[in-house]
């Protein structure tokens, strides 16, 4: 404890120094602080967008569905698959659907279209798609049980853009033709309109409708079968867990394959990715920051006083107390800056979090990224995780660019040393 | 018969620079007993330095033994000639002697906290050491706000607060006038007799060497003459 009240005294005597490398590690490090909590927002924000809009956290497909996305790859007994799902924590709701190729048209005009059939009932607790929030105009899809008669044209709810393209509103009629599985001939079927939504992604609002999962299995032939079976969690960070214990669970399933979203949405997932990327450069470079200015600012201080650490091994100082003592010097040195940065930047996470930038102030029209628009603000999240792991970088890296000066202490030779005016 | 507490044998000491080599001690024989207040006085390069270097255990002889009450220092490994260092010797410089970040209390008290001595006894201690030697006001001043003189007295408050057999001072008042030189001799020589500590120190002032009990004259690196003095002090 000698050592950390020299090294102390040490910090607080060299002020200047001190000072300059304290606000060098300190900003640096509240840079990446904020810098890491906005984009780990962002990241998990598109992820939730992502999973809300889509597939849901985990998927269960028929095996090779992903690969080749054709009704040949099936799941054949969903309800069994749900059941199993329902059993598993954090599991917050399961929804079966049936997603397909095909073509809309309205009159002259048609479209490509991806069609999923969903769940009235379930998929607004599941997918953001289908809640009042991203409808323009119109309600959602009902369960053929409450249409005004019993062959009537099924519910569609369909993107703004695609409305456009069809030039349809609510109540409009619509043809959709898709291939059947296991069938020669392609399959019409009419609709009408019931509601329009707007997500901001442009793939969802130009080309995605939805129908009745009743609908979309009579009209391909699929006789209770779907395509995906997916699994909307209370926590996006539960999902390698709930992966794994699904796999577990449908062992004995070998037509069947369980993907997080990170493979089922692998373009989103990608995009994050390379995002991350460009923080990782950010990382690196803080932390050769923060190398740099210790191993600089302590290997100074050591040559600096040569002399006094000449008298110190003279008096009786063994060479590991002065290596500790060294070491301690650099540990005073992080503490103190690693402090600062991270009260400084955990105060604009604070802010961040809470208040957000807005960003639309900024860019007019909102971020878009990976095909999904940033309205509004921007905010920040971190996790405690990330934090212990860069407090355990930071002290590791102050040590190990601590160790040369430190040893360079101990090789002094006294009367050398003192010498050395 | 008691051992002496320190005996050179056939000492030599030569540094090399570049191609020469040059005769810094050329077989230095003496020995220094318990209690003794000696003085190595020559001119600049007669090697002084070199002599307490070796005998503080901080260099070591080219040939010949230096014995410590009997043991061969040569036999001893880093760890315990530090360990010598810390707990036989006391040490003083003759200039920049004290740790800058610390008070001059504290500068005293790293030596002990070194030695591990508890913190009763290490405030007993110094307190009493500063009181004798006239430092008590100063105890929290750090060295770059005092005098050489008042330094090197801390400097001193150091060297015998932990309990040393033996202190080594090198030219200890080369950078005070000559009166504050007359003071540190004085008190050097009233802590040897009140605590039995021995003292070598050089210096090539004549009114410090007039001080000494026995005076050990170099001159190129050897004992020119060797003499007690009992009127001294
Ligand atoms: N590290 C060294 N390298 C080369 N020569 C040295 C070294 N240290 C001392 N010497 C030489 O050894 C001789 C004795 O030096 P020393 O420092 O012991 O003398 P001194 O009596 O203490 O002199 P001064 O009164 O000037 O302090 C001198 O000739 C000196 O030049
Ligand atoms: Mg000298």
């Amino acid at each position: 404890m000698l050592a950390l009240k020299l090294a102390w005294r040490s910090f607080i005597r060299h002020r200047r120094r001190s000072a300059i490398t304290t606000i060098a590690i300190s900003l640096g490090f509240a840079m990446l602080i904020s810098v890491t909590g906005i984009a780990i927002n962002g990241h998990d924000r598109m992820a939730n967008l992502g999973v809300r809009l889509g597939s849901g956290h985990v998927v269960v497909q028929g095996k090779g569905f992903q690969q080749e996305q054709t009704l040949n790859f099936l799941v054949d007994d969903p309800e069994r698959v749900e059941a199993v799902a329902r059993t598993i924590p954090d599991v917050q709701n399961v929804a079966q659907r049936v997603y397909t190729g095909g073509l809309i048209s309205s009159g002259e005009l048609n479209s490509a279209t991806m069609i999923a059939g969903v769940v009235p009932d379930i998929e607004p607790q599941v997918s953001d798609i289908a809640s009042p929030s991203h409808r323009t105009s119109g309600g959602y899809l009902r369960p053929r049980s409450q249409l005004e008669f019993n062959n009537a044209p099924g519910d569609i709810y369909l993107g703004d853009t695609l409305a456009r393209t069809l030039d349809v509103e609510v109540e409009d009629r619509v043809v959709l033709t898709a291939s059947p599985a296991n069938a020669e001939r392609p399959a019409s079927a009419a609709f009408r309109v019931r509601g329009i939504f707007h997500t901001g992604v442009s793939e969802l609002d130009g080309f995605y409708v939805q129908i009745a999962l009743g609908d979309a299995q009579e009209m391909l032939g699929l006789d209770g079968k779907v395509t995906q079976v997916a699994l909307l969690l209370n926590d996006l960070r539960a999902t390698a867990r709930v992966t794994k214990e699904m796999r577990a669970a449908l062992d004995d399933q070998d037509d069947l394959e369980v993907l997080p979203w990170q493979v089922a949405l692998s373009e989103l997932y990608d995009a994050i990715v390379l995002d991350s990327i460009g923080n990782y450069l950010l990382h690196t470079i803080v932390f050769l920051i923060v190398a740099i200015g210790i191993f600089n600012t302590i290997l100074m201080s050591v040559l600096e006083r040569t002399r006094e650490f000449g008298v110190m091994i003279a008096i009786g100082t063994s060479r590991q107390q002065l290596f500790a003592q060294v070491i301690a010097e650099a540990v005073v040195l992080a503490v103190v800056a690693y402090s600062v940065g991270l009260a400084i930047g955990l105060s604009l996470h604070y802010w961040m979090s809470t208040t957000g930038l807005d960003v639309g102030a900024l860019y007019g029209d909102g971020l878009e990224f990976a095909g999904i628009s940033f309205n509004g603000r921007i905010y920040s999240t971190l996790y405690p995780a990330q934090v212990a792991q860069w407090t355990a970088i930071v002290f590791g890296l102050v040590i190990l660019s601590s160790l040369y000066p430190a040893f360079r202490a101990t090789r002094l030779k006294p009367v050398e040393a003192m010498r050395h005016a | 018969m008691p051992k002496s507490l320190i005996e050179a044998q056939g000492l030599c000491k030569s540094y090399q620079q570049g191609a020469i080599t040059v005769p810094a001690l050329q077989d230095v024989n003496l020995s220094i007993e318990h209690g003794e207040f000696a003085v190595l006085a020559g001119p600049s390069g007669s090697g002084k330095t070199t002599l307490l270097n070796l005998i503080g255990g901080l260099d070591t002889p080219t040939k010949g033994k230096l014995l410590l009450e009997g043991k061969d220092m040569s036999t001893l490994s880093g760890r315990q000639l530090s360990d010598l260092r810390l707990h036989k010797f006391g040490f003083v410089f003759q200039a920049y002697n004290l740790v800058p970040v610390l008070t001059a209390y504290e500068n005293a008290e790293y030596v002990l906290l070194l030695q591990g001595i508890k913190a009763e006894e290490r405030q007993r201690r110094i307190g009493e050491i500063f009181e004798e030697i006239g430092l008590a006001d100063l105890a929290s001043r750090r060295p770059s706000e005092m005098s050489g003189g008042q330094q090197q007295r801390v400097a001193v408050a150091r060297a015998i607060a932990g309990r040393p057999a033996l202190v080594l001072a090198d030219e200890p008042t080369a950078n005070l006038d000559s009166k504050t030189s007359a003071d540190l001799i004085e008190m050097m020589h009233r802590l040897k007799t009140d605590h039995g500590v021995t003292f070598i120190f050089s210096s090539h002032d004549p009114r410090v060497i007039d001080r000494a009990e026995r005076l050990i004259q170099l001159e190129d690196g050897r004992v020119v003459s060797d003499e007690k003095r009992a009127n001294a002090a």
